[in-house]
């Protein structure tokens, strides 16, 4: 039931609906990484979606592939963000603020934890880098489809997303060693991670 | 250079593996042993960063999401439906004529496409009434209690958007039109939402006292066939309105303390303590169909032990821990809706399999002693099944601690 471009004789509003079921969760989390606060991710990814509404006659002229398209609205909405938004920071430290105060659950905290700390990490990443990371891990996307949205060929995609992962790791070692890294499975507790700071 | 690039096509392929595919970042690395140390470095960090923002978005958040999508689309169609006016077609007719038939449509009973037009009104406007007596018309052409409820949730989410403007520019002569529109819209979307639920909900024997089913044959109604995807519907349609109009006090709110004293802000007071009995109704109502559902399979006992499968500690005293891997993920969905997910495991000691669903009320996942969610499942997970001997039911899959000897079953 994914959408696609196959999908084009399909009324607007059916498309934006299904969309939406697919892909609200990813744009959230695109959007939540690349600026590093859930809440903006949850606001801008709602923003996502009306902003599809104005322009999905766009789509239907250029016939790009509709996941890439969504997400090149979104990419485009972090950019105006940053573009408004000289005080950047202050967006991680409203979520800082939150974790200390909020009643949410034990896991939920560690969640955020954790997203923080690979947020901080990523920070030191150029922007295609952290763009790259992004559009691939957390929105999901193939290399094709982040190609599209980036506006770089699949195979540049390829070397981007080598580099920034090779520069990610060495961020994250010597303690962020994964849950299925052997030889420990069972070592994923966040923690007892120091970072990469 | 040519070597950078393979290696570079190759770490794309196990990424696809790994985030699509579920496979283990070890399962790529035996692959490609010579690229095996730089593969498992950049797929951990991968990984990881994937796993740090991998949260399931605030549900309130995701339906408000909704309800601006479909309020983005409503307005389009009504500024598209403007254009489409057969007498609008030579290029462009002048909008007074198109004004004045479209009153002269609507005082003649005539469609609700016309009417459309008029959909951006304001109270006080020249087109506002005709906007109204569209929306009569829409709801009297809506065939399904559904539809209906949807339809009149949304007309008040349009008057409370009109009574916003109008306590904020100070135009307090509207507000008890509105404020009756708006109660009389909420009744409505709530009583047609309500209905196939509380039939649900009242017919279970069991819910209010610990009397158990009828007999060995009887089965609560809430399982009669072909139930669940429509019960599932009117589910989502009452906690979506519970949402709104806790939405709603909390804007209504809002709109008291920009209206000085006067009947103005007595009517707004009024509406927002309706507002709150109204959440509370549905939210009982909620309350209490979990619970039927929870009843759902077991022997339908006191409340108590039930209500206690939600979300807190695990009920094991008497329960069966069975020892397992992980072997299948299976997404369940109706081709719009996650509607859970299906975990295939077999058991250790005896290789047998068994398939846990993961559901809103179906069996709890638990990581690392916690509710976990499925983004935390991968094949080849060592796994606890806590079975309720009776019944054979499956409560709780838990991972995140390995049994002790869940590693020999790997191969």
């Amino acid at each position: 039931m994914r959408p696609t471009g196959s999908d084009r004789a399909r009324p607007d509003a059916q498309i934006l609906t299904d969309l939406y079921e697919e892909l609200y969760d990813r744009v959230a989390r695109y959007v939540t990484a690349r600026t590093g606060s859930r809440d903006l991710g949850e606001d801008l990814a709602a923003e996502v979606f009306v902003r599809a509404v104005e322009s999905i006659g766009s789509f239907r002229d250029r016939g790009a592939p509709i996941e890439a398209w969504l997400f090149r609205i979104a990419h485009n909405l972090v950019v105006d963000h940053y573009r408004r938004s000289t005080r950047r920071p202050a967006v991680v430290l409203d979520d800082a603020m939150q974790i200390a105060g909020s009643a949410d659950t034990a896991a939920e905290v560690e969640q955020r934890l954790a997203m923080e700390r690979v947020r901080q990490m990523m920070e030191h990443l150029n922007q295609a880098q952290q763009e790259v990371i992004s559009l691939r891990f957390s929105g999901q996307l193939s290399a094709e489809e982040t190609g599209a949205v980036m506006g770089r060929t699949p195979g540049a995609v390829r070397e981007l997303q080598r580099t920034a992962l090779k520069a990610l790791r060495a961020l994250m070692v010597p303690g962020a060693a994964h849950p299925e890294a052997p030889p420990h499975p069972e070592d994923h507790g966040p923690s007892q991670e120091a970072g990469g700071r | 250079m040519t070597e950078r690039r393979s290696f570079a096509e190759i770490l794309d392929g196990c990424i696809d593996r790994v985030l699509a595919r579920g496979e283990s970042i070890e399962d790529c690395v035996r692959d490609f042993p010579e690229h095996a140390a730089e593969l498992r470095d950049a797929l951990s960090a991968g990984v990881a960063a994937a796993e740090a923002f991998a949260f399931l978005p605030d549900q309130d958040r995701k339906r408000a999401a909704r309800l601006r999508l479909h309020d983005a689309i409503d307005r389009k169609r009504s500024r598209r439906a403007w254009w489409r006016l057969p007498f609008a077609g030579a290029g462009r007719a002048p909008r007074l004529a198109t004004v004045a038939l479209v009153v002269l449509l609507v005082v003649a009973g005539s469609s609700t496409g016309t009417v459309l037009a008029a959909q951006d009104s304001a109270p006080g406007e020249l087109l506002y009434p005709v906007m109204r007596a569209g929306e009569r018309a829409q709801l009297a052409l809506a065939v399904t209690d559904e539809r209906k409820s949807r339809l009149h949730a949304r007309f008040m989410e349009r008057r409370m958007s009109e009574l916003e403007a109008v306590t904020s520019t100070g135009r307090g002569r509207f507000v008890p039109d509105l404020v009756e529109q708006i109660e009389r819209h909420r009744a409505r979307a709530q009583g047609l939402a309500v209905a196939r639920v509380r039939s649900i909900v009242e017919t279970l024997p069991a819910l209010d006292d610990s009397a158990p089913a009828a007999g060995p044959d009887h089965e609560p109604p809430s399982m009669t066939p072909g139930s669940p995807s429509r019960r599932e519907v009117s589910m989502r349609r009452i906690v979506l309105l519970s949402t709104q109009i806790e939405a709603f006090r909390e804007r209504i709110a809002r709109f008291e303390s920009m209206v000085g004293e006067g009947p103005s802000r007595r009517e707004l007071q009024r509406l927002r303590e309706a507002m709150e009995r109204s959440h509370q109704g549905l939210e009982e109502l909620l309350s209490r169909t979990d619970v039927a559902h929870q009843v759902r399979g077991t022997d339908a006992g006191p409340e108590g032990g039930t209500t206690d499968a939600q979300g807190g500690a695990p009920t094991d005293v008497g329960m069966v821990h069975v020892a397992a891997r992980i072997d299948g993920i299976k997404v369940i969905h109706d081709g719009r809706n996650l509607l859970g997910v299906d975990v295939s495991v077999v058991a250790v000691e005896d290789g047998t399999r068994h398939v846990a669903h993961l559901t809103r009320r179906g069996t709890k996942l638990i990581v690392d002693g916690r509710p976990g969610s499925i983004k935390q499942l991968r094949l080849d997970q060592a796994a606890v099944l806590i079975v309720d001997p009776s019944t054979g039911e499956i409560l709780e899959l838990q991972i995140g601690h390995a049994p002790p000897d869940a590693e020999r079953v790997r191969e």
